[in-house]
């Protein structure tokens, strides 16, 4: 028995995977520098057309999407092909695109715009533009690219927004909070997202924000580390496992750690990710909803070829797994076959391996059964 | 607190997943879906926790009310499947253990709906049927045995000329004086309204509910009161012109109102005029042409209203009561007296006093700046008259020492001036009376407010006023006030505030509770003792008991030589 969660993550300065998996400094800066740059264009995009079209300047509001957000972006396992990526969606109101209850203006010409000036801003920095069905691309390096969606909301909206962003504004000036990310105004039914084929399309990207910071509210950091592990491990086995997206991974994930309860979900990262590992191929054989919305299926870009693959892949990660933190006593073969399972950063060092301690039984703890609270009258008044 | 609360979300959420509830993260805030009654019923609910700290239960809905019964379940709400599985007023519920707290809620809900279920609430069925019938109050001033025709009033109650009330009164309703008061007219004649003794309501699920027209509404009355079928075209019948009319169906489980309105195409002179005659046999052929509103009637009738919250105590109605001195003390004693029923049921309460409200008197009296300059007698009496317009309350601007000769008129008096000179002649005044004289009650402050003193007299055996202290310089017979303790008295001059005695409007309102005690014990034959206290501040005042102190032979009022 080993127990390698040292390996997977240590606080401190201590080596171990997850940190080599962090994405460097240098790079993070470059992606909020790029990120700004392009808010930056869009903003005087924006402002000149609508004065020019409708007489007053609205300005765009902007809201970091995806792994970014969640903080569970790792730096890419094989670059190229697999680049870090930022979701940055630009937010309009209604009415700039004419139109009260729904945008009368199609999508394309939304896209349009933003496209010209995204292609401008490109060449002068020498990145690459390229069109997504639903944003536009801007690479900005070998490693790493911004994706920008597009989305109205009714201009009431977009009015309880712009207050709530300058009295949050006033208040970020003493407290270091992204003021961008505050968007706790909006309802999530009347978000549209522009498409290129489907013209508009209903899509709040913050629900399933929403639903992941209250799943780490429930199980704690550990369950972002799990994604991130088997984020790691989907990239590790490119192109395998190409089409199982990361949001899948993270409802696996997630839906794994409900089946557990969490009171047994282990303390320890090696076990609660042999847990997660051990349901993940049941999970991935589908259906695997979005919590947010029970009626979408996070699982449906998986051809049925792909599926297989996934399950047989996610099987052989769980023997693995078991194998190491069940059976392996020799701390150099774990860390070799924790290697083969997700690439060579997993760092070099048998002393984070503790096949002592490990081999005590481990004695599994139940949670009690909660009993009800007993009845109490009330005897007060007022 | 907020890491507190992260921790009650994770203890909710393991006790929602014990008992197969999911997390429902389409929505913001705590929402679990799952089954009530997992084994048996499986009834789909949705649970909202929006309160952390339990103040409030988690809100239940039922997705599918009928799922598992047939028809209506008791304790769900209609308009939203909210189901009422716990009153909060009656149950306190644990914050510091949220997951047990869940679970203890899931299993009451659980038993709730079982019970249901299987017929065992019936009666809550009949007792909740308010909930069903409609969303609209009236207030209903009657009697609960009244039978036979009343009106149906739309009053203006306060001076917001959109705030509109409905009042049920037989006759004149005591509410038609505020609305007289808010619009300086007198209300109109009323509408029809015969009130229908029936047996307890409750619903037929297989019909229509709730009823929208008259043949709904007939259809449901051939099952649940037959009596009152053909009650609405009777009324209409019986009345000229309106295009509206109500009944009232009393019954054991509440009173409920119907108002039917015929629909705007009938509303012609010849069918509302011409043909009023035959109108029954008209509505008859034409039932979906009468649209019906449900009321529910709230109870606002002086019997209610007043013994309410007395329990098995009897309230102060049909007394003659006169209070001496509207004063801080006076005041409060007055309102607390009108709340208990005095001036009710043929009852009077008679204030008197001579003095006017003042600046100086706003921050411990009842009444404030729209009763500057009034005399405090008469203020309080329109004051309250308003509050409570079911009471006959009379006053008099004048010293009560200028007509003595009414005291006798009254079945109790109460002297709340804290004068004790004039509690002295007040006093000379009974005891020379007696025995035709009614007990007369005293009540005081001592000190700054330090302790409230209130003493009945009117057994001659026993002390009376003086015997508290027969000379006047002399030691009190009860000593609240500890050795030494002065009396710190106040004086504005600039503000003409003449000597006065500071004390916190707190004490006044605790004196005025003390008398008011003391008051509905007498009415209730229950005096116990006629000297009570009851001590504020312990840095200035002792503890007395209470007691029944004993005639002094040598008291110049009552004694031997009297």
């Amino acid at each position: 028995m080993a127990n390698v969660s040292k390996v997977l993550h240590a606080s401190g300065d201590a080596a171990c995977f997850l940190k080599n998996l962090n994405i460097a400094d240098t790079d993070r800066a470059c992606l909020m520098e790029a990120r700004e740059k392009v808010r930056d264009c869009l903003r005087k995009t924006f402002a000149a057309l609508t004065k020019q079209e409708l007489g007053v300047t609205v300005h765009p509001r902007f809201f970091t999407q995806g792994s970014f957000a969640y903080r569970t972006i790792n730096d890419p396992c094989w670059t190229p092909p697999q680049q870090m990526d930022l979701d940055d969606g630009a937010y309009l109101p209604m009415t700039f695109i004419q139109g009260v209850q729904r945008p009368s203006v199609a999508a394309t010409a939304f896209f349009k715009v933003v496209d010209a000036a995204l292609e401008k801003l490109a060449k002068e920095e020498g990145w690459q533009f390229g069109k997504k069905p639903t944003c536009s691309r801007l690479v900005i390096s070998s490693n790493s690219h911004i994706d920008v969606p597009l989305y109205a909301i009714p201009d009431a909206e977009f009015e309880k927004l712009e207050k709530q962003m300058k009295s949050f504004d006033a208040m970020a000036r003493d407290a270091r909070v992204d003021s961008d990310d505050r968007w706790d105004a909006l309802p999530s039914d009347c978000v549209l997202l522009a498409h290129r084929e489907h013209d508009w399309i209903s899509s709040d990207p913050r629900k399933i924000r929403d639903w992941f910071v209250e799943a780490i509210k429930i199980y704690g950091p550990v369950l972002r580390r799990v994604c991130r592990y088997l984020k790691a491990w989907r990239d590790h086995h490119r192109p395998h496992l190409d089409d199982v997206s990361s949001i899948l991974l993270m409802v696996c994930a997630f839906e794994a750690c409900e089946d557990l309860g969490r009171p047994n979900v282990p303390g320890r990262d090696d076990l609660a990710l042999l847990r997660i590992a051990e349901r993940l191929p049941r999970l991935l054989e589908g259906p695997v909803y979005n919590p947010t919305d029970r009626d979408e299926r996070v699982d449906g870009r998986l051809s049925a070829a792909s599926r297989r693959i996934a399950i047989d892949m996610a099987k052989k990660f769980d023997a693995e797994l078991t194998e190491i933190v069940e059976k392996c006593f020799d701390p150099e073969e774990a860390i070799e076959r924790l290697t083969a399972l997700f690439g060579d950063r997993i760092p070099d060092q048998i002393d984070l391996v503790d096949v002592t301690k490990a081999a005590h039984a481990e004695i599994r703890s139940h949670a009690p059964r909660i009993a009800a609270a007993p009845t109490v009258g009330k005897s007060t008044s007022a | 607190m907020p890491e507190r609360d992260d921790d009650s979300v994770r203890r909710i959420h393991d006790a929602f997943s014990q008992r197969n509830f999911r997390r429902d993260f389409s929505r913001r805030g705590l929402h679990y879906i799952g089954l009530l009654d997992e084994t048996g019923l499986k009834v789909p609910a949705v649970v909202s926790v929006d309160d952390l700290d339990f103040i409030r239960p988690p809100v239940i809905c039922l997705t599918d009310p009928e799922a598992g019964s047939k028809g209506q379940v008791p304790h769900v709400l209609r308009s939203d499947g909210t189901f009422c599985y716990l009153d909060r007023k009656s149950v306190v519920l644990d914050r510091y253990k949220p997951a047990e707290t869940i679970i203890q809620c899931l299993e009451r809900a659980d038993q709730v709906l079982r019970d249901a279920v299987r017929g065992r609430l019936v009666d809550d069925l009949a007792e909740e049927f308010g909930g069903y019938w409609s969303d609209g109050e009236v207030l209903v001033d009657l009697p609960p045995s009244f039978e036979g025709d009343a009106k149906v009033h739309i009053l203006r109650l306060d001076r917001d000329p959109e705030h509109k009330t409905i009042v049920v009164s037989h006759d004149k309703t005591s509410f038609a004086k505020l609305h007289r008061r808010n619009t300086v007219k007198d209300p109109g004649p009323g509408i029809l309204c015969p009130i229908i003794l029936v047996p307890p309501l409750s619903f037929d699920p297989k019909l229509p509910w709730p009823p929208k027209d008259l043949a709904q509404l007939n259809g449901w009355l051939k099952k649940m009161a037959p009596n009152a079928l053909g009650s609405i075209e009777a009324a209409f019948a019986r009345t000229k012109d309106l295009h509206i009319q109500w009944i009232c169906l009393s019954a054991p489980n509440g009173r409920f109102f119907v108002s039917a309105e015929i629909a705007k195409p009938y509303r012609t002179p010849e069918f509302l005029k011409n043909r009023r005659a035959s109108i029954a046999r008209t509505l008859d052929r034409i039932p979906a042409a009468v649209e019906i509103s449900g009321y529910v009637g709230v109870p606002a009738d002086e019997g209610y209203v007043f013994s309410r919250n007395l329990g098995h105590m009897k309230n102060l109605a049909g007394k003659r009561i006169l209070l001496i001195g509207c004063g801080t003390v006076g005041g409060f004693l007055a309102q607390h007296l009108a709340q208990s029923g005095a001036g009710a049921g043929g009852g009077r309460l008679m204030l008197v006093d001579d003095d006017e409200l003042q600046g100086a008197n706003l921050g411990r009296h009842l009444l404030g700046a729209p009763y500057l300059t009034w005399n405090k007698a008469e203020a309080c009496a329109d004051f309250l008259g308003q509050q409570l317009p079911h009471l006959d309350i009379g006053f008099s601007c004048d010293s009560i020492m200028k007509q003595l000769a009414i005291l006798q008129r009254y079945d109790l008096c109460i002297d709340a001036t804290g004068e004790e000179a004039l509690s002295i002649a007040l006093n000379d005044y009974a005891v020379r009376k007696r025995p035709d004289f009614p007990p007369i009650l005293y009540t005081w402050l001592e000190g700054n407010g330090a302790a409230a003193v209130g003493f009945m007299s009117h057994d001659p055996d026993l002390a009376c006023f003086k015997c508290l202290k027969v000379e006047l310089a002399g030691e009190k017979r009860f000593r609240l006030l500890r050795e030494g303790v002065e009396i710190e008295t106040a004086r504005n001059l600039a503000c003409g505030d003449a000597h006065y005695i500071p004390f916190p409007v707190s004490r006044a309102a605790s004196a005025a509770g003390l008398a008011c005690d003391m008051v509905l014990d007498w009415a209730n034959n229950g005096e116990r003792h006629r000297w009570r206290s009851l001590t504020m501040d312990h840095r200035t005042a002792n503890e007395v008991k209470d007691g029944n102190p004993k005639r002094v032979v040598k008291c110049p009022a009552c004694g031997g030589s009297a």
